[in-house]
C-alpha cells in the first residue's frame, strides 16, 4: 500500500508498542505516556485512543493484582480463571 | 455474412433483454413477507433497543451523522429518520444511495412481517430490493426472537418525517442487486451468553467481520478475514481503513487483553466524542464508537474471546490516507 502523509503523531507508534511500553512503565501518569508518544500536539482523536490503550492496561494491572481465591473455589472475579 | 452477423447481435441482444426482464421478474418478488407479529412486552422492547442502538448500531447509519465530530455520531433528534446519503462525489459510491426512514413515519403504514423481511431478506417495504451496503445478509440468520425484539424497538421511535431521495445506481448494478436478497433463515435461539459462540453471533450482528475484512465483490479475501484494510471514502476527505482485528501481535490485537479491547469502546461516549473536533481532510473513522460504546462489559467480552479464537493474520494496515481509494 502506498505510505499517505500521517495526520496525527501518535499514530507513528503502533498499538502493540504503546502496549509494550505502558507496561513496562507501571507508573507512567497519562500526560508522560501523551509525551512519550508524541501525541498531546495532535488530534484530539488519537488521544482518546491513548487513553483508551492506557485505560485498559490500568484495568488489566488492576485485575492482577486481585488475590487469588483458595484453589479450586469458582470463578469469584469472572475473569474465567477459577485459579485451581 | 451481414445477415449471419446480424442474427448473432439480434440473438445477443434478445437474451440480454431476456436477462434484463427475468431479473426484475423473478426478484425480489418471491419472497414473501412472513406472517410475525413484533411482541409487544417491555422485555422485548428493551432488548430491541440494546441490540438496534449498541450491538447492531443501526440507529448511527439511518441518521444524520455529524462528521465535524470523530466517528460522525448522530446529530440530536435524527437518530432513525434515515436519508444519510452515500454518493459517487462523497464517498466513491457508484451512484447516489441512501439510509431508508426506520421511524414510524414511513415504517408504520406497513405489517410486522414486511419489515422483518426489509432488514433480515433484504427487500424494502416497497417491495424493492435494497442495496447490500445495508448488511441484511448478516441479519438473515441471527435469531428469530432478537430479529422480532429489534423490530419492536423500531415501533417505538419518534416518528420523524423525512423526504429521501430515490436511489440512483450505476451500469449493471440495478440488475444485480436485484438477485441479491435471500430469504431469511433466522435460528432459534441466540447461543448461550458468555459464550465464544455467543461472541461470534454478536460480532455477525454488529458487522465486525464484515468491516474489518477485505473483500471482492462480496466475497472475503481467503486469509485476510478480520485483517483489515477495507477502504472507506470519507464525506470529509480521505480513505479510512479498517483496522486488523485478528489476534496477531504485531499487527492486529494479539496483545491486546480483554481488559484493554474492553476499555477501547469505553471511551467513546456521547458526551467525549462531542469534544472530539474533526476538521475537513483529517483522520476520522466511519466505526460507530459511541454506539458501540454501549455495549455490555460481558458482550465486548464476548466478542473478544471469539476474536481471539479465530487465525492471526499478519496485515499492517495504513489507517488513513488523504485522498480517495484508488
Amino acid at each position: 500500500m502506498t505510505r499517505g502523509k500521517w495526520v496525527c503523531l501518535c499514530q507513528r507508534k503502533t498499538e502493540p508498542e504503546l502496549l509494550t511500553f505502558l507496561r513496562a512503565h507501571p507508573r507512567v501518569s497519562f500526560d508522560r505516556f501523551r509525551k512519550k508518544t508524541g501525541a498531546g500536539v495532535t488530534c484530539e482523536s488519537c488521544v482518546r485512543d491513548l487513553l483508551a490503550l492506557y485505560e485498559g492496561v490500568a484495568a488489566e494491572r488492576a485485575r492482577a493484582v486481585r488475590p487469588a481465591p483458595p484453589r479450586g473455589q469458582p470463578d469469584l472475579f469472572g475473569d474465567g480463571d477459577d485459579h485451581a | 455474412m451481414l445477415r449471419s452477423v446480424l442474427a448473432v447481435c439480434a440473438l445477443a441482444l434478445l437474451g440480454l433483454a431476456s436477462s434484463c426482464i427475468f431479473a426484475r421478474a423473478a426478484f425480489p418478488d418471491d419472497i414473501p413477507a412472513p406472517a410475525v407479529s413484533f411482541p409487544q412486552d417491555p422485555a422485548h422492547i428493551a432488548r430491541g433497543e440494546y441490540l438496534t442502538r449498541h450491538v447492531a448500531a443501526c440507529l448511527s447509519c439511518h441518521a444524520t451523522r455529524d462528521w465535524s465530530k470523530y466517528s460522525g455520531p448522530a446529530m440530536a433528534g435524527t437518530r432513525g429518520k434515515g436519508g444519510e446519503g452515500y454518493t459517487e462525489s462523497t464517498t466513491g459510491f457508484p451512484g447516489a444511495v441512501y439510509t431508508s426512514n426506520l421511524t414510524p413515519a414511513a415504517l408504520g403504514a406497513h405489517t410486522d412481517g414486511e419489515v422483518l423481511r426489509a432488514f433480515t431478506a433484504g427487500i424494502s417495504t416497497r417491495g424493492e430490493p435494497l442495496f447490500p451496503l445495508m448488511p441484511y445478509r448478516l441479519y438473515g440468520t441471527l435469531a428469530k426472537d432478537d430479529m422480532l425484539a429489534i423490530g419492536a424497538y423500531l415501533r417505538t421511535l419518534e416518528p420523524i418525517s423525512n423526504d429521501i431521495p430515490e436511489r440512483e445506481l450505476n451500469g449493471p448494478l440495478p440488475f444485480i442487486v436485484r438477485a441479491m436478497p435471500q430469504a431469511a433463515a433466522l435460528a432459534d435461539a441466540p447461543p448461550a451468553p458468555g459464550t465464544t459462540a455467543y461472541g461470534e453471533y454478536l460480532a455477525q450482528m454488529a458487522a465486525c467481520t464484515f468491516c474489518h475484512s477485505q473483500d471482492e465483490r462480496g466475497e472475503y479475501l481467503e486469509g485476510l478475514v478480520l485483517a483489515g484494510g477495507k477502504p472507506f471514502q470519507l464525506p470529509t476527505g480521505g480513505t479510512v481503513y479498517s483496522a486488523n482485528i485478528s489476534p496477531d501481535d504485531k499487527t492486529g490485537i494479539g496483545t491486546w487483553t480483554k481488559d484493554v479491547f474492553i476499555a477501547r469502546f469505553r471511551v467513546y461516549t456521547e458526551d467525549a466524542v462531542a469534544q472530539m473536533a474533526v476538521k475537513p481532510g483529517e483522520f476520522n473513522t466511519v466505526m460507530p464508537w459511541t454506539d458501540f460504546a454501549g455495549m455490555t462489559d460481558d458482550d465486548l467480552g464476548a466478542i473478544y474471546d471469539y476474536l481471539r479464537a479465530q487465525p492471526p493474520v499478519n496485515n499492517p494496515v495504513e489507517r488513513f490516507v488523504e485522498r480517495a481509494a484508488p
